[in-house]
């Protein structure tokens, strides 16, 4: 799918903003992530198929925030960014076999989408279905990652209730 | 959805105004909208601040940005990696007939992970049905420090870390699910809905992450569909979650699909942890 970039950021660019402005409130952060965001998609539009492009890039945009708070680890202002920080914290790829070795970190021990399905249940309020329908998997495999992720974060509180 | 009693969520007001739901949610939507001032203000709301940030980052000036870092070396996303597998003194267990040796160097900016294959009887995994080329899925599990390549015969266990890889064998397109004994079903490939099923060709191809099985009971079973036109992959998720869900037949069974799919099938017995 030929990818035009000034059509695609009048049309989505706003949207996409607000969702990084809402997931790191600080506007540089968002503008830069933002960005991230339509680099990505133009490196990979050649793989998108023709369709709406909105559920897509606010997946895409959740996963960069969530990036971008795994490398700033910044002070939780609230407890709604404490669960963001925890998320992305927990949910970072490879984090639980860091450097162990070459093979540990082949070996990635978390879906790369656990992160996302969080966000979107905790943060977000989609219940499992709309976030199994978001991110193309069944129910019961969405509930299967957040009980992985439950178990890293070490919450008493099931995530997947 | 009931808005009436759960408030409208900001994600569905956004596909909303972009025009981007579904008929019949959007229908659903737009009723709540014309009884709920409150919604109006918010869609009223979102509209302007469409104007505002359009002014504050002009099209212009960000579409250029953008182009500019898609072009440059300087890009700042996430690097990923790309594993290239050469010669090295690091020995993988595998089995003795395809015993490899590998380099690994990771590469940032690329998406998919793939792989060179450096032995020409690199392990072919046993897979059953409707075998159409050489289309096949190649499972390792992490042992300490080394992977093992699994065959049809291998047992598993929760907590078990796999690496699933295919080899697209000349077919174009392709899915990869799997499903547990207790009927969760799992999209690996493509690793977003929306982007496309093209295969890479370049040889044996290992998916982004790995999978760390859980305590799921009886089996953990991967298949690869391929096709040389796209997936539907719809169809091909519909079709695994009701086989999934069919305790008789989710080992064992066939996946329901057009007979231009092709289907090879990876089971691995699921063993309980001593």
């Amino acid at each position: 799918m030929a990818l035009d970039v000034d059509s695609c950021y009048r049309r989505y660019g706003p949207m996409v903003l607000r969702r990084c402005r809402a997931l790191l409130k600080h506007e540089e952060a968002a503008h830069d992530a933002m960005q991230d965001v339509f680099v990505n998609l133009v490196k990979h539009g050649d793989r998108l198929v023709d369709a709406g492009l909105s559920s897509l890039l606010f997946r895409m945009a959740t996963n960069t925030c969530l990036n971008h708070l795994r490398s700033a680890r910044r002070r939780p202002e609230d407890p709604g960014d404490e669960l963001l920080q925890q998320i992305a914290q927990a949910s970072q790829p490879g984090g639980l076999v860091e450097a162990r070795s070459f093979l540990a970190s082949l070996f990635q021990a978390v879906p790369s989408n656990t992160g996302l399905i969080a966000v979107l249940h905790l943060v977000d309020g989609m219940t499992l279905e709309e976030v199994a329908r978001e991110v193309g998997m069944s129910v019961s495999g969405v509930r299967k990652r957040l009980r992985q992720l439950d178990s890293l974060l070490g919450k008493e509180k099931g995530l997947s209730s | 959805m009931s808005p009436a009693q759960h408030p409208v969520p900001e994600w569905l007001l956004e596909r909303y105004l972009l025009g981007e739901l579904p008929a019949a949610h959007a229908a659903e939507l737009a009723h709540a909208v014309a009884e709920q001032p409150a919604l109006r203000a918010r869609l009223a709301a979102l509209s302007t601040s469409n104007v505002e940030i359009l002014a504050a980052y002009p099209v212009a000036r960000e579409g250029a940005a953008i182009r500019a870092r898609a072009a440059g070396p300087l890009a700042r996303q996430a690097p990923h990696r790309r594993w290239h597998w050469g010669l090295s003194g690091l020995a993988l267990a595998v089995p003795a007939t395809a015993a490899l040796v590998f380099l690994v160097v990771a590469h940032p900016e690329d998406r998919v992970a793939s792989l060179t294959t450096v032995s020409p009887d690199a392990p072919l995994v046993v897979s059953d049905s409707r075998v159409k080329g050489d289309a096949h899925l190649v499972l390792r599990r992490k042992v300490g420090e080394q992977a093992e390549v699994l065959d049809g015969e291998a047992r598993a266990q929760r907590g078990d870390l796999l690496q699933v890889a295919y080899v697209a064998g000349g077919r174009r397109y392709g899915a990869i699910v799997s499903w547990d004994g207790r009927g969760s079903v799992t999209l690996h490939f493509p690793t977003e809905p929306y982007v496309d099923t093209l295969l890479s060709q370049e040889g044996e191809v290992l998916l982004p992450t790995a999978y760390e099985l859980d305590d799921a009971p009886r089996f953990e079973r991967f298949v690869l569909i391929t096709a040389d036109a796209p997936i539907d992959l719809d169809l091909v998720m519909r079709r695994a979650h009701a086989l999934a869900q069919n305790s008789a037949q989710a080992a064992t069974g066939v996946l329901a699909l057009p007979d231009h799919y092709a289907q090879r099938s990876f089971l691995l017995s699921k063993a309980e942890r001593e």
